[in-house]
């Protein structure tokens, strides 16, 4: 009964209408999660919210943002395991010091900067003067690397689409593409995966200080 | 590495697995690795960032309007609270009782090489294997082939299979697939092009490599594939032990 209602309420957010989907993750929240999040937090209620939180949040961005499929073992057991992952994962931001935090304001300024865009919102607490300025210049080089090791099409996208701001649908009879506009959508999306691997292969390659200073 | 990656991958999408949670967390706590889980996710939110301007700020809109609206959680009574643990250990030791009881007559009543096939069939985690190809198009085409997989149209999904752009876990389910048409010589030509040591899921292909050897019968291969399951301590290593004690 309760996948059910997960189910129809996902079909519904999917949709556009978010309103039941929100009601029924609050609703499961007191009657479901709460006690068992509370009892594996140590009885934490901040942090009980905060995983539940996470955890329903990646849920939203999985299965209604970017409609994967949902699974098909009883998704109420799945959130409590997401939630059980994301409790991990705050054990092991809070050790870090919110640098986790930091790198995920990090990547989004790093992106918004490469494609010569203004940061002005201020929703988040951390502003760009507080990035470690050498970290973030090493991690510009590192991206800058990555794209010159992708193919010819690939950089001629990326720098032209995401740097120049041209729109797709010019490109696309100039870069040879002889097929629907969905081709070049879906070569855009094969190069941005290919260069997230190399960009995380190259991030690997300068673990140690010594390696940065050496770039 | 390419093992650790798809962990990562689970982890970032909060998708590991009870047992794995457990191991993974130890794991996490090493910095080198903890960097890597960093270096990762950095890698991927830049390029979900790059691909989709504002995505982030969009996902941390809606978690903090999710944090906003939960509602406050209600105040447990010490005394009911009290009597329920109480009732809740009685009925776990019931339950524990009657699965241990349980446990013992079907796992007397299951074949080794069902139970091989069990295992084979949940290390490779049909679900999410569409989950680890980005983009709506490549998703819908691993879902159509992974439900001709899982309904058995193994003639259909080696016809479709064949027009797909394969990533390894989908060669996987090809050879599997050709292992289930019975064309075993063409399955073995495939499993023999995966690197064991280097395959992103290890112990689907460790679990498929020891069926086909079963049924090829050649046990000390399949015995090989058993003790890597146990001494990398994969889910259901406690299977492979069982599998392994019958086949002495």
């Amino acid at each position: 009964m309760t996948d059910k209602t997960w189910e129809s309420t996902i079909e519904l957010a999917r949709q556009g209408n978010d309103a039941p989907f929100n009601a029924f993750v609050n609703e499961m929240y007191i009657s479901r999660y709460h006690k068992p999040i509370f009892k594996f937090t140590g009885g934490d209620e901040a942090l009980t919210r905060e995983v539940y939180t996470n955890a329903i949040t990646k849920f939203w961005e999985r299965f209604i943002l970017r409609a994967e499929p949902i699974p098909q073992r009883n998704i109420s057991g799945y959130v409590f395991n997401m939630a059980r992952n994301a409790f991990i994962d705050i054990k092991r931001q809070v050790k870090r010091d919110k640098e986790c935090e930091f790198f995920s304001h990090q990547a989004l300024n790093l992106a918004r900067d490469y494609a010569s865009m203004t940061c002005d919102d201020d929703s988040f607490d951390i502003s760009p003067h507080q990035l470690e300025q050498e970290d973030y210049e090493m991690k510009m080089k590192l991206l800058h690397m990555s794209i010159s090791q992708l193919d010819e099409k690939c950089q001629e996208i990326i720098n032209r689409n995401v740097y120049n701001g041209e729109f797709l649908k010019d490109l696309k009879l100039e870069l040879g593409f002889t097929g629907t506009y969905q081709s070049i959508v879906e070569k855009k999306k094969r190069c941005i995966r290919r260069l997230s691997k190399l960009m995380f292969k190259a991030l690997e390659s300068v673990k140690s200080p010594s390696a940065i200073n050496s770039l | 590495m390419e093992v650790l990656k798809s962990k990562l991958r689970k982890f970032q999408n909060y998708d590991l697995s009870d047992k794995e949670i457990n191991s993974f967390e130890c794991k996490i706590n090493d910095e080198l690795m903890n960097q890597s889980y960093e270096n990762y996710k950095f890698s991927e939110n830049l390029s979900t960032e790059m691909f989709v301007p504002g995505y982030l700020e969009m996902v941390q809109r809606k978690k903090k309007s999710f944090l906003e609206n939960l509602p406050q959680s209600p105040q447990i009574k010490k005394g009911s609270a009290r009597i329920r643990s109480f009732l809740a250990a009685a009925a776990s030791l019931v339950i524990l009782l009657a699965s241990v009881f349980m446990f013992v007559t079907i796992e007397s009543d299951v074949s080794s090489d069902q139970l091989v096939s069990i295992a084979a069939l949940e290390s490779l985690n049909l679900d999410h294997i569409s989950t680890i190809e980005r983009g709506a198009s490549k998703m819908e085409e691993a879902n159509d082939l992974i439900s001709l997989y899982k309904n058995g149209e193994y003639a259909e999904f080696l016809a479709l299979i064949n027009k797909a752009e394969e990533s390894e876990m989908i060669t996987l389910l090809k050879a599997r697939g050709h292992f289930h048409m019975e064309n075993y010589e063409e399955s073995m030509k495939i499993f023999n092009t995966f690197n064991v040591e280097t395959f992103p899921q290890r112990d689907a292909l460790l679990w498929s490599l020891i069926e086909i050897e079963l049924q090829l019968e050649n046990m000390g291969n399949a015995k090989k594939y058993l003790n890597q399951i146990i001494s990398g301590d994969y889910p259901n290593a406690d299977k492979a032990r069982v599998i392994l004690k019958t086949l002495k």
